[in-house]
Formats: structure tokens, C-alpha cells, sequence
């Protein structure tokens, strides 16, 4: 039953990949996650790659074994792997429980982890929408 | 869904609901309650629970963590007639982890507790299915309050498998293993405020309390 309901999205950006966790992840969706993950790094030499655990409400031990195991088999294909958004309470859990998160590195927010990997923002202001400059220009 | 009618009637949710939100946003936080609960029947809470569940989830959006906590003890202390509600669920196959630890979840919510406790909770829950359905071939897990009066969670577990024959190494955190067995325990064994463990060859039983 891999159907797309239980298919994590794999997104590539400026030769990163991000993959945003969310709400319950199962050992089975975890599993083709792995496979996803590690076939898209193969696939486009991605640069790095961001595991955006902001949307998740809980992770065990499994899942955090199965995440440090994907940060390591990226690493054996030369991409560095970032963990970002992990909340307070299971940051906590997950420290209480004595979990290993030193095969990857951390960041608190999806911008963090990025600038981690190298990739820099430049923000400029937007354009304001500015309804008169269309009346302006149907006059002009 | 007939029991649910009978324990609480929505004239009395609404009332509460009102004290926190609106009447407009009281009505649609219900409404949605209402109708999610029966559709999510895999999960393993009780209608109740789960309806409670669902307007605590609702609540969230509009209030704060901490009112929301008020609600929800509220809307308990409407539906219990100090009658304990617990969960008790047959687990075989790995989706049955999932269900498990989302039953510990609606029951937290309904309980109106900590997000901490909620994920400590969570956590140990699936530790310990996880623990049943991948070494044991299948088991028993119940969750319930604390009895005596005292605020809180007790999680049994229960397997016919063949026990854990290095428990010591384990509790003692000598043991690594590649598979990430152990750190189920043994976390286990560090979340809870009571942990209780026996094994032999004709199973294992596991009590953990986690109080609030």
C-alpha cells in the first residue's frame, strides 16, 4: 500500500533537497522515504540535504534510528544531512531517552538549515500591488 | 455514536465551548468534532475520548495551550462520571503502532494535559507496541488513569513471546544494537515516572505510569 496518501514529498531547491515530516509517520511510510530520499540524492547530486521535522507530533526511537541512518547513508554518498523545527516536547523526549542525533546536524528553523548548506537568501522587497499604476497607464 | 448523544448532550459542549470562544466558533468547533470523530474509528479511543480529542484539537486553533487545558478538563469532568475510561488494544501488525500511540494521544487530549506529557506519553507508547509487534509476534496493550486518586497515565503491556533475555544489559545501557532495540526500553524505563518490568521465556509484562 505505498499509494501517494502516505508518500512524503522529496522537494529540490537550488540543488538541495528538502523533505518536510508531517503529522504520523509510519514505519512503513519511513521506509519508502528512505528509498525516495537516497534515489533523488543519486539522481540529481544533490548539495545537501534538510529533513524539516516541524509538522511531525511525535517520533520514537525507530523513527529516529531510520532518520540517523538515512543522515549516514547520504553522508556515504558525500551530501550532509540537516535536521530542523524539531519542537520543545520532543526535543526533550528525545534527550530524556538518551537518542543519538550526532550523525546529522541540527538547525532550528528550514532558513537555518539552509544557510547551513551553503545557500544564501536575498531578500528584496516586493513590488507593491499597486492598483492605480494600471488605471495610470490606461489613461497615459 | 447513540452513547456518545447520551453522555454529552450539545446543548451542555456548547455551553463550555462558549466560555472560551465564541457561539459561532463554539457551533463550528462541535460540528467538526462531531463529524471527525466516527470517521477516524480505527483509532483506538473511545468515542468519548475521541470526541474530546477533536475539541481539544479544535480549541487549539482559536486559544491558547493553557485554555484550552481548562476546556478540556471541563468538558472531562461533564462526560465522567468519574468512570475511568482506558483503551485496551490487540496488537499484531505495524499498524497497530500507529493506532496505539494515537490512542495514548486522544486520550492525553481528553485528559487535557501537557504537550510534553502528551509526547512522553506518545513516545512510550510506541515503544513498547513497537517492542510487541517486532520481537514478540503480537500482544496486549492497555492504557487507563491512575487509580488512587493520583493524576496520571498507566500503560500495560503484555506479550506471549519469548522475553528479553538480556534485560540487564539493556536497563544497565550496555547494550548497543544496530537495530535500535534497547533504546526502546531502556527510554522507556527514563520517561516514565513508574516503571515495572517482567520477562521469561512465557513473556514479557511492562506497567509504566506517567504522572501529570
Amino acid at each position: 500500500m505505498s499509494s501517494y496518501e502516505n508518500r512524503i514529498p522529496v522537494i529540490q531547491l537550488w540543488q538541495r533537497i528538502v523533505v518536510p515530516l508531517q503529522g504520523d509517520v509510519t514505519d512503513e511510510t519511513a521506509a519508502v522515504l528512505v528509498d525516495d530520499v537516497l534515489r533523488t540524492i543519486r539522481d540529481t547530486s544533490a548539495a545537501g540535504l534538510v529533513i524539516d521535522v516541524t509538522g511531525m507530533w511525535t517520533m520514537d526511537s525507530h523513527l529516529c534510528h531510520v532518520i540517523a541512518n538515512l543522515a549516514a547513508a547520504a553522508r556515504l554518498m558525500g551530501t550532509p544531512t540537516v535536521i530542523c523545527g524539531m519542537s520543545a516536547p520532543i526535543a526533550m523526549t528525545l534527550q530524556t531517552m538518551g537518542a543519538d542525533f550526532r550523525l546529522a546536524q541540527t538547525a532550528l528553523t528550514l532558513e537555518d538549515a539552509l544557510v547551513r548548506l551553503g545557500v544564501t537568501a536575498q531578500v528584496t522587497e516586493i513590488e507593491p500591488d499597486d492598483p492605480t499604476s494600471d488605471e495610470d497607464r490606461d489613461l497615459g | 455514536m447513540s452513547e456518545q448523544d447520551r453522555e454529552l448532550e450539545d446543548r451542555t459542549l456548547l455551553t463550555v465551548l462558549g466560555r472560551y470562544v465564541s457561539p459561532t466558533r463554539a457551533q463550528s468547533i462541535l460540528v467538526r468534532a462531531r463529524r471527525d470523530s466516527p470517521a477516524l474509528g480505527l483509532r483506538g479511543a473511545t468515542p468519548v475520548t475521541q470526541l474530546l480529542a477533536r475539541l481539544a484539537e479544535g480549541l487549539r486553533m482559536f486559544v491558547g495551550e493553557a485554555d484550552t487545558r481548562a476546556a478540556v478538563t471541563e468538558l472531562t469532568r461533564l462526560t465522567a462520571t468519574n468512570k475511568a475510561d482506558s483503551v485496551e488494544l490487540e496488537l499484531r501488525v505495524e499498524s497497530d503502532i500507529a493506532r496505539a500511540r494515537l490512542a495514548a494521544r486522544d486520550m492525553c487530549l481528553a485528559l487535557g494535559t501537557s504537550a510534553l506529557v502528551i509526547q512522553k506519553l506518545a513516545t512510550i507508547v510506541s515503544e513498547l507496541a513497537r517492542n510487541i509487534v517486532s520481537y514478540a509476534g503480537g500482544g496486549q496493550l492497555s492504557i487507563r488513569q491512575c487509580g488512587g486518586g493520583r493524576r496520571g497515565v498507566r500503560i500495560e503491556a503484555r506479550d506471549q513471546g519469548g522475553g528479553i533475555p538480556n534485560l540487564e544489559e539493556i536497563l544497565g545501557g550496555r547494550y548497543k544494537s544496530r537495530s535500535g532495540l534497547g533504546l526502546g526500553i531502556l527510554g522507556t524505563k527514563r520517561l516514565a515516572d513508574k516503571f515495572a518490568i517482567e520477562t521469561g521465556p512465557g513473556g514479557t509484562r511492562v506497567e509504566v505510569e506517567v504522572h501529570f
